[in-house]
């Protein structure tokens, strides 16, 4: 009854609309409403492997993945209620027995009782999307098992930690005089390095925290909370004459613990890395940007070179020798880890006057509703 | 009866409860240190059960959360809504400073929460500190 439209068939002066179907890179085909395939382009034909005679006139539910067939059958039934199908996927059997993943856009025509339709090879695609998903999985996985980890260990060191300080240093008190000077010196040793031990320790939480908490959001004043941190510091800088400057700074959405941990890290390492006898200035300003607000932690000490700009920023990475600058190493890592979490960046400004400039961005965050 | 601070420790751990009786040494508010080493003992103790029918009430109560068997934070729930026991102030002296524990210890009643430090000094300063504050200026409730 319909004749089959991959016949060519040139009418006036351009080419014939049966054209747009026989010649289309679209895989389009004609089905019957009782589900008999009438016509198939070459495109279709040529992703599935057939010739048209094998396609044509067969049933189309009979390709279809045994999984699939009860879903597509629906689909069918959508069509024949003149329900446009703008997007469904199945999987096709091909001519070497293969199944394909396609997704098909179909309109029923009563008037004629039949469904034209047009499909899509998204095997590949699907392919990719099913590893990203795997990937994402794993990498989670892999996430909270490294922050529990961080965690138990840090948790479960501090205790003999604190057994072999405790009592090393309820040695020297109780057998004070009664032991010669390299028993004070070796004493000395287990002390500083159980003290070292205990700052890694508590880093290493700090740094596994960061990961795992749950992040808060709050407005958070900026200005006040760098007034606090500041207060913090006191004690360090007291002794050295060193001076923190807080410029105008904004109220932000975010975590206030994170960010008050990221500023106090930004100013503490200000404070320690100086050139002896140098009092510290320490500057904190902010800067509007089209979408976040960039702030910025500039001071007047030692400064990095350019080519350790980055490599500052791992987990463990120090510059500089244990007696010349004491700390753990990971308090960058840690500024990195939280500034990344909450969408930012953070890098170190490229200039030319003595000292390092750290900046670091907060985006804006989508508003949400007022909750009472 | 003795008219000394009675103060009970619940601490599993014998070079911690060495350490506690060493900061407690030279206290200037005369105290007796009772120590037992898990929860359910602790239960005994305050209950005046079994071996510890004839225990004396503590007047505080220093309690470790890493405890065996009946964990710390059930300890100190179970203490806490017994009429009888709930009165007796409880410090939570432990290794953590997860902010979980410190929340959790609160909201369980805890009369406050110390995390021990590594440093023996500042342990020595702390227990000092519990001595000056709970035994000398808070009034403790009567037995």
């Amino acid at each position: 009854m319909t004749a089959l439209l991959s016949t060519n068939v040139a009418s006036g002066p351009g080419p014939a609309p049966e054209r747009a179907f026989s010649d289309s890179l679209e895989m389009l085909c004609t089905v019957r409403f009782d589900g008999t395939i009438v016509a198939a382009n070459a495109s279709l034909l040529h992703g599935l492997g057939y010739e048209e005679a094998e396609l044509v006139g067969s049933s189309s539910l009979g390709h279809v993945h045994p999984d699939d067939q009860d879903g597509t059958a629906a689909g069918a039934a959508d069509l024949l209620d003149g329900t446009d199908v703008p997007a469904f996927e199945n999987r096709y059997r091909c001519r070497d027995g293969s199944y394909r993943w396609l997704a098909w856009s179909a309109r029923g025509d009563a008037e004629h009782q039949q469904v034209h339709c047009a499909a899509r090879d998204v095997t590949e695609s699907r392919r990719h999307r099913d590893l990203v998903d795997e990937l994402l999985a794993e990498l989670e996985r892999s996430n909270t098992d490294l922050a529990q980890f961080a965690y138990v260990a840090s948790h479960d060191l501090s205790e003999p930690l604190r057994m072999v300080s405790s009592y090393v240093q309820l040695l020297a008190s109780r057998y004070e005089g009664r032991l010669d000077e390299d028993a004070d010196e070796f004493i000395g040793y287990v002390v500083d390095g159980a003290a070292r031990m205990k700052a890694l320790i508590d880093d290493l939480l700090a740094y596994s925290r960061a990961g795992v908490d749950v992040a808060v959001r709050r407005r958070v004043d900026c200005g006040a909370l760098v007034r606090s941190a500041v207060a913090d510091l006191e004690r360090a800088m007291g002794e050295t004459g060193a001076s923190i400057t807080v410029g105008d700074l904004p109220v932000v959405d975010g975590d206030p613990g994170q960010l008050s941990q990221l500023f106090l890290n930004l100013l503490s390492n200000a404070l320690k890395f100086v050139a002896p006898d140098v009092p510290a200035q320490v500057r904190v300003s902010a800067e509007r940007r089209e979408d976040s607000w960039c702030f910025s932690v500039a001071d007047n000490g030692i400064g990095i070179a350019p080519a350790h700009r980055e490599r500052v920023f791992l987990m463990f990475k120090r510059l500089h020798g244990r007696a010349q600058y004491p700390g753990t190493g990971i308090g960058l890592a840690l500024c990195h880890k939280i500034v990344t979490r909450f969408g930012g960046r953070i890098w170190l400004a490229d200039r030319t006057k003595p000292g390092c400039e750290f900046l670091f961005t907060v985006p804006d965050l989508a508003p949400i509703s007022e909750v009472g | 009866m003795s008219d000394d601070i009675q103060i009970l420790l619940v601490e599993d751990n014998p070079g911690d409860v060495r350490l506690t009786k060493e900061a407690l040494r030279g206290a200037r508010v005369a105290n007796e240190l009772h120590v037992v080493g898990d929860g359910e003992e602790a239960i005994d103790f305050l209950n005046r059960r079994g071996e510890h029918r004839d225990a004396p009430r503590p007047d505080i109560v220093l309690l470790d959360l890493n405890l065996p068997r009946l964990d710390g934070s059930e300890v100190l729930a179970q203490i806490k809504t017994d009429p009888d026991l709930a009165k007796i102030p409880i410090i939570v002296l432990t290794s953590s400073s997860a902010g979980a524990d410190i929340q959790r210890a609160y909201e369980l009643h805890a009369n406050c929460f110390i995390s021990k430090p590594v440093d023996f000094t500042e342990f020595i300063g702390a227990v000092r500190s519990l001595e000056g504050f709970w035994l000398k200026i808070v009034k403790l409730p009567t037995r």
